[in-house]
């Protein structure tokens, strides 16, 4: 298996989803960079999977990235919602006062 | 392909360094879009229209919608005051007509029922990962209780 230019791209999305959660405050921000982060490991699947051919493991990558494709939906929905909660409690606008659970 | 690909390197750059969160949830929205193609430039034709209406659609959308919630409570600034974005939001709104006009006239051109890679794959998902599918459908139901719950204006603690 080649390393080709989508497998690149494929790195560089999950690199830069790295960089903000490590960088970026807002849990916003942080978030968007952990879907590009999601997205990226779907890329990769799509791609091992070798496209849509009649191949078995092929259908089977393909049907994999369907469901993660819905779970990642499930999880922005909740992670959204414990945003809403976090800002409505005037603590949300950084993460570093988010400190409930620091021991 | 390439194309794509290079468009999707460029706004993943964005999102992570733009400080305005609204930009960076658009240029989420180019690098899922740039993904969808790909996807389609792959054969993977089922997970690019998934990847359009679920992940470009829904996800972004939500995120946008948690943006302007959040960032009008924190300050009333509008983040893009219609005077002056009006001709560059009518040029996108061109640009997508025509977008979307290729595409529907590109899925014209397939027959129904033989879309290559699509009957494989939702075989597969019907038949052999059919547990798997409907678990999934709960998480979903599951996560939209959670939501409701959380996003109460009371909510018990």
């Amino acid at each position: 298996m080649t390393i080709g230019l989508l497998h690149l791209l494929a790195f560089w999305m999950f690199a830069s989803g790295v960089a903000g959660v490590v960088l970026r405050r807002n849990p916003l921000a942080v978030f968007m960079s952990i879907e590009l982060m999601m997205n990226a490991a779907n890329l990769l699947i799509v791609l091992a999977s070798g496209g849509a051919g009649m191949e078995s493991a092929a259908t089977q990558g393909l049907s994999a990235v369907f469901i993660l494709i819905a779970l990642g939906a499930a999880e922005v929905a909740v992670g959204l919602a414990v945003m809403m909660a976090m800002f409505r409690d005037g603590k949300g606008a950084s993460l570093d006062r988010v400190t409930t659970l620091r021991g | 392909m390439q194309a794509c690909a290079l468009v999707a390197a460029a706004a993943c750059v964005v999102v992570v360094l733009n400080r305005d969160l609204m930009r960076s949830a658009l240029s989420l929205l180019v690098v899922m879009l740039a993904l969808a193609g790909i996807y389609a430039g792959a054969g993977a034709l089922l997970i690019a229209a998934v990847q359009v209406v679920v992940s470009a659609g829904a996800v972004v959308v939500l995120f946008m919608f948690a943006i302007m919630v959040i960032d009008s409570r924190l300050e009333e600034k509008s983040v893009f005051p219609m005077g002056k974005s009006f001709v560059p939001a009518a040029a996108g709104a061109v640009l997508v007509l025509f977008a979307s006009a290729f595409a529907v006239a590109g899925f014209l051109d397939l027959v129904p029922g033989r879309m290559p890679g699509v009957s494989p794959v939702i075989g597969s998902l019907f038949s052999g990962y059919l547990l798997l599918l409907e678990a999934s459908g709960l998480l979903l139901l599951v996560s939209l209780v959670a939501v409701v719950i959380l996003a109460r204006r009371n909510s018990p603690r």
